[in-house]
C-alpha cells in the first residue's frame, strides 16, 4: 500500500512539475562556466571570481525568488557533495543577465560532502585527486516544496593538488669546497607537480647566513646574493663571482630557497604556509679544504 | 639617517667607556663576558653598457651593522644576557618585510634584520624579553623570531616555558615604486610547553602553540596572501638508554585556518578547538609525526627515521614547512681499520600524497661518504649521491622522471721534506641528471664533470701560507655546452709583529658558452685582520669581481658588455 501512494503521488505531481519547468525553462537561461583544472583547495574557490561562474538571464520582468542548488559529483554521476538548500540564502531574480560566481552558488559552510570526501576535505582543504563535475540549478520554494526552474548545468573538470618543487642539491646541510664553489655551483630542484600546459617560473634565491643569523631570519632579512628566475627548468648553475672568506673553523653558510610562481606571476599556492609559494630551505657552507666535504644527507633526519 | 648616527655616537662612545672601564673591571662584582662591534659594508657596481640591466646589484649600497651583547654575571645565581643586534637599512627580499623601506617603530623593533633581547636568568628561572627564537620542537614552533616576553622556568626535572609576542607587524602592500611592498598581516604567536627533562636521560613535554593574523592590522592587504590562524599540540618523548640507544618521537596535530576571511561553520566541532580556534570553511585539521631510533657510538651510529607530514598540517611555527610526504631513512656512520676508514651512508624514500590529493610522486635517495686514510701520505675520499624522483603521468602522456646521480674521487697526497710539507689534492666530480619530458617522453641527459687540482705548501721557517688550484668544469646537454677554466691562488702572512693577519686571493676564470667567444671573470680579494690588542680587533674584507661577457648577450653594444662589483666590510669587534 505504501508503495502504491507514492505511484499515485508521483503520477499527480508529474504534469504539475513539467508544467512549472517548461514556463521556468521558457523564462530563464542558465551557463556554467568552471577552470578546466581549478585549484584543489576549495576554499580559495570563493576568492577567484574566474573560478566558477553561472550566468543567469532572466527574460520576463517578474521578479522571482530563486536558491542555487549545487552538486559535486564523480564522473559515474555519484554525488559526493551537494548544498544543504534549506540553509541557502534566496536570491531575487530579476530582468536582464547576471554572472554569478563560486562564492553564490556553492557557499563551503553549507556543502555537504560525504563519507571519504569529507574526512579528505577536513584534514585537507583538498578533494582527491580526479575527475569531477559540478552540476548547479536555479530551485525555487512552490506549494510542493523546492521545485527545479530550470535544468541542471554540469561541466567536468580535473583536480589536483600542486605539490612544490622539493629542493635536492646542494643537499640540506652540504659541504662544498671552497675553491669550486667559488667558480660554480649547481642547484636542482624537483619539478612543480603536476606540470601544466601554463609553465612555472622559479626564483632562485641564495642568501649569506651572517654572524649572529640564524638560516631563516637571513632569509627573511638579507639582500640575496643570486636572485634569479628561470622557466620550467630544474637546474641552475650560478657562477659566484665571489671570495668566500672561508675557514674550515669558519665555513660561510648559505639558506636557498625557491619561489614558483604561475605564468600571471602569482605564487602558484597563496594559503599554504608562508603563502609566498616558496619551498622549504636549505642551508649549505662553504669550507676552505676538500677533504671536509661531506654530505649530510638531504635533510631528512 | 639621523637616528643611524646617533646610534654611531652612542656605539663609540660605548667603546671608550667599555675599555676604560676594563682597567679596574676586577674592583666590580659583576663579571662581564661577550662581544659588541660596529660593522660597515660598502658596495659599488659599474656596468657596461650603462642602463643595459645586464647585471642587478645583490648587495646594499651602504649598510651598517651594530652588535651589543654583553652578559653581565651577578654572582653565581643572577645573569643578565642583552643582545642587542641591528642594522641601518632594512634590506629584506623575502617574507613578510620584503621591498619594505621606510619603516615605524613597531616594525623596525620586528624586522627578522633586528634583534632587541634582555634575557635575565635566576637559578632555574629565566626570564625573556624582545626577540626571540624558540625551538619547542621539530612539528610545533621553532624559526620564526618574535619580539615578546615570556619565560623559562626549570625547577629540578620539572619545565615550564610560555612566549608571546608578535613575528611581523601590519605592512601595507605597495605596487609601487618597483619592486612593491609584498605586504603582511601582523600575526601574534603564544606558545606554551610543559614537561619533564633530565639532561642525557629523557625529556616528556607537551607543546602547545597559536599563531594568529589581524585582519584589521593593514588598510591595503596584500594581494596573494591571506590571514591565517593555526593552533598545534604536540608530545615529544626523547629517550636515551646504556650503550648509546636512544629513541626520539613527536606526534602532533594541527588545526589550521588558511583563510582568516571566510566564514566561519557553526557546529564544526570536529574542526574547531575551543577556545584557541574556531573552524572556518578554510580550516583543516591533519597529523604529523616523527620518529628516530638508534645507537650511537664512538665508532658506530646507526639509526632508523621516519617522518610524517600530513597534507592539511600546518603550523605558524615552521611557515615553511612543506605539507604531505612520508619519509623513510637507514643512516649509519662507521670507523673501522684502526679509525682510517670513516664512512657515513643514508639511505631511503620520501612519498607524498598519503591524503590522495596531489600526484603520486616518490624520491629515492642514497648518499654514501667513504674516506681512507691508508698512511701518513695518501688518504682517499670518495662520495656517491643518487637522487631519483617519479610521479604518475596525471593528463599528460608521461609522468615525470628525474634522476640524478653524483659522484666524486678525491686523493690528497701529502710529503714532507725538511723545510716543508707539500699537499696535494686531485678532485674529480662527476654528476648525471636525466630527465624526461612529459609530453614526448624523451629523457635529456646533463653531464657535468668538475676536476680541481691544488698544491699547497707549508713552510716549517716561513709564515707564508700560500695555495695554487686549476679547475676545469664543462656541463653539457643537447646543444649547450658551458665549459670554464679557473686559475686561483692565494698568500696569507702575518705582519707588524704577527698582529695583522693579511691574505690576498686571485681568481681568473675563463669561461665558453657554446660557440660564443670566451667570458672572462677576474676575482681579487683581501683580508686584514688586525688584532689591536687582547680585546679589540679590527676585520676588514675587500673583494672585487670583474666579468666580462663573450658575444653571448647578443649584438653590439652587448657585445663585450661587461661590469665590476667591489665590496668592503670592515669592523671593530671587542670582547668583553
Amino acid at each position: 500500500m505504501p508503495e502504491k501512494t507514492v505511484y499515485m503521488k508521483k503520477n499527480i505531481s508529474l504534469p504539475l512539475f513539467l508544467v512549472v519547468a517548461f514556463t521556468a525553462n521558457a523564462q530563464l537561461n542558465t551557463t556554467l562556466n568552471i577552470q578546466p583544472t581549478p585549484t584543489a583547495v576549495l576554499s580559495e574557490w570563493s576568492g577567484k571570481n574566474a573560478m566558477v561562474t553561472f550566468i543567469v538571464t532572466k527574460i520576463d520582468s517578474i521578479p522571482q525568488q530563486a536558491i542555487f542548488k549545487t552538486e559535486m559529483k564523480l564522473i559515474d554521476g555519484t554525488v559526493i557533495g551537494v548544498t544543504d538548500i534549506t540553509k541557502a540564502v534566496p536570491i531575487i531574480l530579476t530582468k536582464g543577465t547576471r554572472v554569478y560566481f563560486s562564492k553564490d552558488v556553492m557557499p563551503l559552510e553549507i556543502m555537504n560532502f560525504t563519507g571519504k570526501y569529507k574526512a579528505i576535505l577536513d584534514r585537507t582543504g583538498k578533494l582527491p585527486a580526479d575527475n569531477y563535475q559540478l552540476c548547479v540549478q536555479l530551485i525555487g520554494q512552490g506549494p510542493l516544496g523546492f521545485q527545479p526552474l530550470v535544468a541542471a548545468k554540469c561541466k567536468i573538470f580535473n583536480m589536483a593538488a600542486l605539490q612544490l618543487p622539493i629542493l635536492v642539491m646542494p643537499a640540506n646541510n652540504a659541504v662544498l669546497n671552497k675553491l669550486s664553489a667559488q667558480t660554480a655551483i649547481t642547484f636542482r630542484w624537483t619539478p612543480l607537480i603536476p606540470q601544466t600546459q601554463n609553465l612555472p617560473t622559479y626564483r632562485l634565491q641564495v642568501f649569506e647566513v651572517l654572524a649572529n643569523q640564524q638560516p631563516v631570519q637571513a632569509l627573511r632579512s638579507n639582500q640575496p646574493l643570486l636572485d634569479v628566475s628561470v622557466k620550467a627548468i630544474t637546474q641552475y648553475i650560478w657562477r659566484p663571482g665571489l671570495a668566500f672568506s672561508a675557514t674550515d673553523s669558519l665555513p660561510v653558510k648559505f639558506i636557498w630557497t625557491l619561489q614558483t610562481s604561475d605564468d600571471t606571476g602569482l605564487p602558484v599556492i597563496q594559503t599554504d604556509g608562508n603563502g609566498e609559494s616558496r619551498s622549504e630551505p636549505f642551508l649549505f657552507m662553504i669550507e676552505a679544504t676538500k677533504r671536509n666535504e661531506k654530505k649530510k644527507g638531504a635533510g631528512l633526519l | 639617517m639621523k637616528l643611524t648616527k646617533l646610534i654611531c655616537i652612542c656605539f663609540l662612545f660605548g667603546f671608550v667607556n667599555l675599555s676604560a672601564q676594563d682597567s679596574t673591571n676586577k674592583k666590580f662584582p659583576i663579571k662581564v663576558t661577550g662581544t659588541m662591534g660596529i660593522t660597515y659594508e660598502g658596495y659599488g657596481l659599474n656596468v657596461k653598457p650603462t642602463g643595459s640591466n645586464i647585471y642587478t646589484p645583490r648587495r646594499p649600497w651602504n649598510q651598517v651593522r651594530f652588535l651589543f651583547a654583553p652578559t653581565l654575571q651577578f654572582g653565581n645565581k643572577f645573569s643578565l644576557p642583552l643582545n642587542f643586534n641591528f642594522a641601518s637599512v632594512a634590506t629584506n627580499f623575502a617574507g613578510p618585510y620584503a621591498g619594505l623601506k621606510n619603516q615605524s617603530i613597531g616594525q623596525w623593533l620586528t624586522n627578522p634584520m633586528n634583534n632587541f633581547s634582555i634575557n635575565p636568568a635566576y637559578k632555574w628561572a629565566e626570564l625573556l624579553l624582545g626577540t626571540q627564537y624558540l625551538k619547542y620542537s621539530d612539528l610545533s614552533t621553532g624559526d620564526i623570531g618574535i619580539f615578546g616576553a615570556g619565560f623559562n622556568l626549570h625547577p629540578g626535572k620539572f619545565m615550564f616555558r610560555f612566549f608571546t609576542g608578535t613575528s611581523q607587524q601590519g605592512i601595507n602592500y605597495a605596487a609601487a615604486p618597483p619592486p612593491g611592498i609584498t605586504g603582511a598581516f601582523k600575526r601574534t604567536h603564544y606558545m606554551f610547553q610543559i614537561g619533564t627533562e633530565v639532561e642525557g636521560s629523557h625529556k616528556v613535554a607537551f607543546n602547545f602553540s597559536k599563531g594568529k593574523d589581524a585582519v584589521t592590522s593593514v588598510t591595503a592587504p596584500p594581494l596573494a596572501i591571506k590571514p591565517q590562524e593555526g593552533f598545534n599540540t604536540s608530545f615529544i618523548l626523547d629517550k636515551y638508554f646504556k650503550k648509546g640507544w636512544f629513541i626520539n618521537l613527536e606526534s602532533a596535530l594541527s588545526f589550521f585556518t588558511r583563510d582568516l576571511t571566510q566564514p566561519l561553520i557553526p557546529g564544526a566541532d570536529n574542526l574547531s578547538f575551543k577556545p584557541f580556534i574556531a573552524a572556518r570553511t578554510s580550516t583543516a585539521k591533519d597529523f604529523a609525526g616523527q620518529m628516530s631510533v638508534g645507537k650511537k657510538s664512538p665508532n658506530l651510529d646507526i639509526s632508523y627515521a621516519t617522518k610524517y607530514i600530513g597534507a592539511g598540517y600546518q603550523t605558524t611555527g615552521f611557515p615553511f614547512m612543506q605539507p604531505d610526504h612520508w619519509d623513510n631513512t637507514i643512516n649509519t656512520r662507521f670507523n673501522t681499520w684502526k679509525n682510517k676508514i670513516n664512512v657515513t651512508a643514508s639511505m631511503g624514500q620520501r612519498v607524498n600524497n598519503i591524503s590522495n590529493t596531489s600526484l603520486r610522486a616518490s624520491q629515492f635517495l642514497g648518499n654514501l661518504n667513504w674516506f681512507t686514510q691508508f698512511n701518513d701520505r695518501f688518504s682517499l675520499n670518495i662520495n656517491y649521491n643518487n637522487f631519483g624522483f617519479q610521479t604518475a603521468s596525471g593528463l599528460n602522456p608521461f609522468g615525470i622522471k628525474n634522476v640524478s646521480n653524483d659522484l666524486g674521487i678525491s686523493p690528497m697526497y701529502t710529503w714532507t721534506t725538511a723545510t716543508m710539507t707539500h699537499l696535494l689534492t686531485v678532485s674529480y666530480n662527476y654528476s648525471k641528471y636525466d630527465e624526461r619530458d612529459v609530453i614526448t617522453g624523451i629523457t635529456t641527459s646533463n653531464n657535468t664533470h668538475t676536476a680541481l687540482l691544488t698544491y699547497v705548501p707549508v713552510y716549517f721557517n716561513k709564515e707564508l701560507t700560500p695555495d695554487f688550484s686549476v679547475l676545469y668544469f664543462t656541463n653539457t646537454m643537447p646543444a649547450f655546452k658551458n665549459t670554464f677554466i679557473t686559475l686561483s691562488s692565494s698568500l696569507g702572512m702575518p705582519v707588524a709583529k704577527k698582529k695583522i693577519q693579511l691574505r690576498g686571493q686571485l681568481q681568473y676564470t675563463i669561461g665558453k658558452l657554446n660557440t660564443f667567444t670566451a667570458n672572462n671573470n677576474l676575482v681579487v680579494s683581501c683580508t686584514i685582520d688586525w688584532k689591536i690588542n687582547k680585546k679589540l680587533s679590527w676585520n676588514s674584507f675587500f673583494s672585487t669581481n670583474y666579468y666580462r661577457y663573450g658575444n653571448e648577450l647578443g649584438s653590439i653594444p652587448l657585445i663585450g658588455a661587461n661590469y665590476l662589483e667591489s665590496s668592503v666590510r670592515t669592523g671593530l669587534q671587542y670582547k668583553f
